[in-house]
């Protein structure tokens, strides 16, 4: 099982790599549309990439919640948890 | 027999009442809203007090003398929101001679049979439609046509063969992504695209030869050739005058732009036309967006696909009603954005955009103005053309991209999916080509069939919106 750091760390990778930001961008309240310039096709490509670095399903419904650095950490988490128990 | 003591038949009609009792006195003219066996609704620009007693004469149809009646005002309200001050009053015969009884009887029996058979009478009459429009404080200014001089003779399409899937697109491209992501963000698989040699006119041209075949129609016999082609392939001259040539007709032909509104622009002025006087008028409408225009991002690139289609408008006596709307708003001018090689470049727009075609990044304007304007906008249509959702047999809606077409559908929930026409994945957002391309397809599989009715709403850059109500 992945500590927070790991997944934390994993997750900065996935949104420097999709979103072309810097890691000191990544700040917990930092949001994906707004303050990174994600756009509609970057956002589509993050979740994927989240699915399939921490082998998630993510439905759309959840993909719309995520739109802060914050929300992506804590929405692996959770069900990275979910799915170990 | 029931309904028939009570039920009131709407009708206009037109009438000359004297108000004899008490004041204000007067005589004037003035239009039925209903007649029923014991009473009409009565339109005047003056007000009737209750209890006004008043006597009417009414000119019915096929009769050589009007009905004289007594009656006394029952009602009386204000109609608000038009030029003139405007009123309706209940007036209920009293002391009815038995032989204009029976003339009456005849004639409201006969009128509510008529409006049991017809769906575009039974939603709403004519003068219902125009009060409660007038009662309505319309949050958008729309222009609005509704005539039965004209029916659409034929339709065609011309689909270039060329598919360009989102693979393709991004291989050309030299970009790394997968397809699947384009797919989920835009919605489109697949779009068609036009040969580097080929025009929007050679386009326009194949769908107009196809509609003029299926119609029997000698080129030489249009009276008005309308075109709406995004881009245009010239400023200088129109794109409609080689229209014109290659199919080898001799009439007037010009362009109007209204981005993806353009085609049902062009309708409402060949019905326009038609009204007043003009006997066949082609309206053509093509898109050659996605092969010829500068995209600076791979998005906007792949939401866009080529193809043409249009419909003969055909003059005729008492045909089924054809509606059009119109709306637009240039508050938002730079907000979908296709430049001139000359065109200044607008301040909002970052500057690496120059040249290229630009979409706001900001979605959030596209879907606040779309939950802002399209409610009302489709409310209205449908009342101008008199016709309730559930009488509607298609709904062909604009697609200009998955997210903002399901929230188009969420905003007009009342609409049930499976009467609307899916499109966008295989051809993608063919701009004002689209509606149609999607009407012609309809009719072409027989999904559309003889005495449906087909509503039609279309919107993009301006921004501008149309929409079109039809039976076929």
């Amino acid at each position: 099982m992945l500590t927070t750091n790991e997944v934390v760390e994993k997750v900065n990778g996935v949104l420097t790599e999709e979103l072309k930001v810097n890691v000191e961008e990544l700040r917990p309240e930092a949001r994906i549309a707004e303050d990174l310039g994600a756009d509609s096709l970057q956002r589509v490509a993050l979740v994927m990439q989240l699915e399939e670095s921490f082998g998630l399903k993510i439905p759309d419904e959840d993909a719309e919640t995520l739109t802060t650095v914050q929300a992506v950490i804590e929405y692996v988490q959770k069900h990275l948890n979910n799915q170990q128990e | 027999m029931e309904r028939r003591q009570t039920h009131r038949a709407p009708m206009t009609l037109e009438v000359q009442y004297e108000a004899t009792n008490p004041t204000p006195k007067g005589v004037g003219k003035a239009v039925t809203r209903d007649v029923s066996r014991s009473g009409l609704a009565l339109v005047t620009e003056r007000p009737m007090t209750p209890r006004t007693a008043v006597a009417v004469e009414l000119s019915i149809p096929g009769q050589a003398q009007p009905l004289r009646v007594k009656g006394e005002v029952m009602w009386q309200r204000n109609i608000p929101g038009g030029v003139a001050p405007t009123f309706i009053s209940g007036v209920q015969f009293v002391g009815v001679d038995p032989s204009v009884q029976e003339h009456l009887d005849r004639f409201v029996s006969g009128q509510l049979d008529r409006h049991s058979q017809t769906v575009d009478e039974r939603a709403v009459s004519s003068f219902d439609r125009k009060i409660r429009i007038a009662q309505e404080p319309w949050p958008i200014q729309m222009a609005t046509l509704r005539t039965t001089h004209a029916r659409i003779a034929a339709t065609g399409a011309y689909l270039p063969e060329t598919t360009l899937t989102n693979e393709d697109l991004i291989k050309q491209r030299g970009e790394s992504l997968r397809p699947i992501i384009l797919q989920k963000a835009l919605g489109a698989v697949e779009r068609r695209t036009t040969l580097a040699e080929e025009t929007g006119a050679d386009l326009m041209a194949r769908a107009g030869k196809t509609i003029l075949e299926r119609a029997s129609c000698d080129p030489k016999d249009l009276d008005r050739i309308i075109c709406s082609l995004d881009p245009g392939d010239a400023v200088a001259p129109s794109t409609a005058v080689a229209v014109q040539a290659k199919l080898g007709a001799a009439c007037p032909a010009y362009d109007v732009t209204m981005s993806c509104a353009g085609w049902i622009c062009g309708v409402d002025q060949g019905l326009r036309a038609i009204a007043s006087g003009e006997q066949r008028v082609l309206v053509l409408a093509g898109s050659t967006v996605g092969s010829k225009l500068p995209f600076r991002d791979l998005k906007h690139r792949a939401i866009f696909g080529d193809g043409a289609s249009g419909i003969l408008l055909e003059a005729v006596q008492d045909g089924s009603p054809l509606t059009t709307a119109l709306w637009a708003d240039g508050r938002f001018y730079t907000k979908i954005f296709a430049p001139y090689l000359w065109s200044l470049h607008p301040k909002d727009i970052p500057p690496e955009y120059k040249g290229s075609f630009y979409m706001d990044p900001d979605q959030n304007v596209f879907f606040n103005q779309l939950t802002r304007v399209l409610p009302p906008f489709f409310k209205r249509l449908l009342l101008e053309a008199e016709v309730a959702v559930g009488d509607v047999d298609h709904f062909l809606l604009h697609q200009p991209s998955i997210p903002l077409f399901e929230h188009s559908m969420k905003l007009l929930n009342m609409i049930p999916r499976s009467k609307v026409f899916d499109f966008f994945s295989k051809y993608g957002n063919v701009v004002s080509a689209e509606m149609p391309i999607m009407l012609d397809e309809g009719i072409s599989s027989g999904r559309i069939k003889q005495g449906n009715i087909v509503c039609m709403v279309t919107y993009g850059a301006g921004f501008t919106m149309a929409g079109m109500v039809m039976r076929y």
